[in-house]
């Protein structure tokens, strides 16, 4: 019956072109669509590990509400405050990091760790300012919890760790201020205390919003220019194995007062974004692929309708309604395999062009200058799937009206 | 064994219209059998019910000694396939294959088209349409058509052929070229032929005729030394 579906298709080139274009397009726009939003989105998720944090331990903000000090006021009284208590003013950090120092050298399944403690100020250089997360750390640890070694375009981050006030800043930030390696500028506290500070090396994360607005400067001076010596806002932890993050972290929450995030976690908002964008990349491709499925329906039901009396002398020669119905899915199925296999071939060269693209703006990532695309075979797969799903779909319901003709209906109505 | 048809009755529709009104005949194995019959007489249901395609309401038809009714569908399109061949007024040739292709199409059933080309060729040439062979057939006469649709129904050599009005579409040369090969199919390979045909010219050249009116028997005659 092979045979007879190739010749069916064969003879009608126009119709069979239609139908193989509309399942190739929609294979191609799946990979298409694939490749250039998980290109992006990988790339940026990779950034994201690099930069930040496998898991990060934070002091938890907590919130004070009316009745939150009721007893320890008023123990057992029903209390009406004319003037509620209201937050105070405190920096958030951690209770007692020692303990999660302890904890976490005695874990195997941490890589390293590093103590930070992170302060808004303003970096002045001539009329120049700008409002910067300042981020205190010890070098050498830092360097081993992160990748931020690798990122530095300019001097040495372990020179943070050499004495005096110097600072670690993004590469976006120096160009904003005009700062150049060994350029001293001033650093103001939120209580309008000003500090000079030099450039020790610049780096690029490849996120522009981290790059613009990150300087990292030794521990020990941010603790003093935030008034909060000794104390430090977060720990961040890179683990042996990152894929065990949410696990451990949720592990270690239990029983803590600090919030422990895995870095998938604490991006929460990007992966809630990644979800929507997948979503419209599986509606977009159903759409192409349904659109191109009825147009395989249509042809087929078509010629089963015009080719009745061929199913009834095909019937009379002894072929049965399974032979049929392989007659006429296999017509959809050699659609679909074929649109499929041409789809995979055509999508992968645009592919391939639209990688050769250059960025003028890297889409908020400076160290992208070509457009990115992800190569995977589980997309390959995938695209190729749903045109042959499609394919079979579409062949399979004229296939099955075909099928349950009855040749003695077709000859009297057609005699 | 022949076929043996024993009160064949068959009706249609709700109240049922009785179409064969319990038939009963012989026809014995090598017979050249018409049936005629006016329009609406039951030849063309008594052929396909004869022939497998169509379900008797009630009776038994037994065909080589098998009871067909009691047939599984497996075993009936085997039947079908090896044992009868068809050929109706409308030739029905598959447009997109070759006449050689569409002669060997039954024996793609069993994979046995390879096997059976040299006869293809051999059934065609002794058709007169071996320059045909690789045409499709928009591209040949409606006679051309008719014995290439002959040469498909006798490929698989088959014990009985069962013929529906096959020189209705035809002129009168073509007509008898059909009527020809079917005399020395049946003469030659003894085949057993079963023919509804109105044209009596032609049904009285087989060696024997089945009248039916209105459902039942009119006459059966054989022909004087057939």
């Amino acid at each position: 019956m092979f045979f007879l579906a190739l010749k069916q298709l064969l003879a009608r080139p126009r119709q069979t072109l239609l139908a193989l274009l509309g399942i190739t397009f929609g294979t191609a726009a799946f990979l298409i669509l694939s490749g250039m939003m998980l290109g992006f989105r990988e790339y940026f998720i990779q950034r994201l590990i690099n930069t930040a944090a496998h898991i990060s331990i934070t002091a938890e903000d907590t919130q004070l509400e009316e009745h939150s000090l009721d007893s320890d006021f008023f123990p057992g009284a029903l209390v009406k405050w004319i003037a509620p208590p209201v937050n105070h003013n405190e920096t958030p950090h951690l209770e007692y990091p020692q303990g999660w120092y302890d904890r976490l050298e005695a874990d195997p399944r941490v890589e390293a760790y590093a103590p930070q403690m992170t302060a808004q100020a303003l970096v002045t250089r001539g009329k120049l300012s700008k409002t910067i997360n300042l981020v205190g750390v010890e070098a050498r640890r830092q360097v081993r919890a992160t990748d931020v070694q690798s990122d530095m375009t300019q001097g040495d981050f372990l020179a943070l760790d050499k004495g005096g006030f110097q600072v670690v800043i993004g590469e976006s930030l120096a160009q904003k201020l005009g700062l150049r390696l060994g350029d001293s500028m001033n650093i103001i506290n939120t209580q309008g205390a000003v500090v000079p500070a030099k450039v020790a090396g610049l780096f690029n994360t490849g996120i522009d919003q981290i790059d613009q607005t990150t300087a990292y400067a030794p521990l020990y001076y941010v603790q003093q220019i935030n008034q909060t010596p000794g104390q430090v806002s977060q720990i961040i932890v890179k683990l042996k194995d990152i894929t065990q993050a949410r696990r451990v972290a949720d592990q270690w929450a239990q029983g803590s007062r600090e919030k422990v995030q895995s870095w998938d976690e604490a991006n929460a908002n990007f992966f809630t974004v990644f979800k929507m964008q997948d979503m419209i990349r599986y509606i977009l491709s159903a759409v192409v692929l349904m659109i191109a499925a009825f147009g395989i329906y249509n042809i087929l039901n078509m010629i089963v309708l015009q080719k009745r009396g061929e199913i009834a002398i095909l019937r009379s020669m002894g072929f049965e309604a399974s032979d049929i119905i392989q007659l006429f899915l296999s017509q959809g199925l050699i659609l679909g395999f074929l649109g499929g296999l041409l789809g995979l071939g055509v999508g992968t060269l645009v592919c391939l062009y639209v990688q050769s693209i250059k960025l003028a703006t890297g889409m908020g990532m400076s160290s992208v200058n070509h457009m990115l695309i992800a190569w995977h075979f589980y997309f390959y797969e995938m695209a190729f799937l749903l045109a042959f799903l499609s394919g079979l779909l579409a062949g399979f319901l004229p296939a099955r009206s075909a099928s349950r003709m009855d040749p003695i209906d077709i000859l009297r109505s057609e005699g | 064994m022949g076929l043996k048809a024993q009160a064949l009755v068959k009706s249609f529709g709700e109240p049922p219209t009785v179409v064969l009104k319990g038939l009963s005949f012989e026809v014995k194995d090598g017979e050249f059998v018409a049936i005629t019959g006016r329009s609406g007489s039951g030849k063309s249901t008594l052929l396909y019910s004869l022939s497998l395609l169509d379900r008797l309401t009630s009776g038994h038809l037994l065909l080589d000694g098998r009871d067909t009714t009691t047939l599984s569908a497996k075993e009936k399109h085997r039947f079908l396939n090896l044992k009868l061949g068809f050929v109706f007024q409308f030739h029905y040739l598959l447009p997109e294959l070759t006449c050689e292709e569409n002669v060997l199409f039954p024996a793609r059933k069993t994979n046995r088209h390879e096997a059976l080309r040299k006869r293809a060729v051999h059934l065609m040439e002794q058709f007169e349409i071996g320059h045909i062979r690789g045409k499709l057939p928009g591209q040949i006469s409606g006679g051309e058509r008719q014995r290439a649709a002959i040469a498909r129904a006798l490929i698989m050599e088959p014990q009985y052929l069962f013929a529906d009005e096959p020189t209705g579409n035809l002129d009168s040369v073509s007509g008898e070229k059909v009527m020809r090969i079917f005399e020395e199919t049946n003469r030659r390979a003894k085949t057993t032929i079963i023919m509804v045909t109105h044209d009596l010219g032609y049904a009285n050249r087989a060696k024997r005729r089945i009248g039916l009116k209105d459902g039942a028997i009119e006459f059966d005659k054989r022909r004087p030394g057939g």
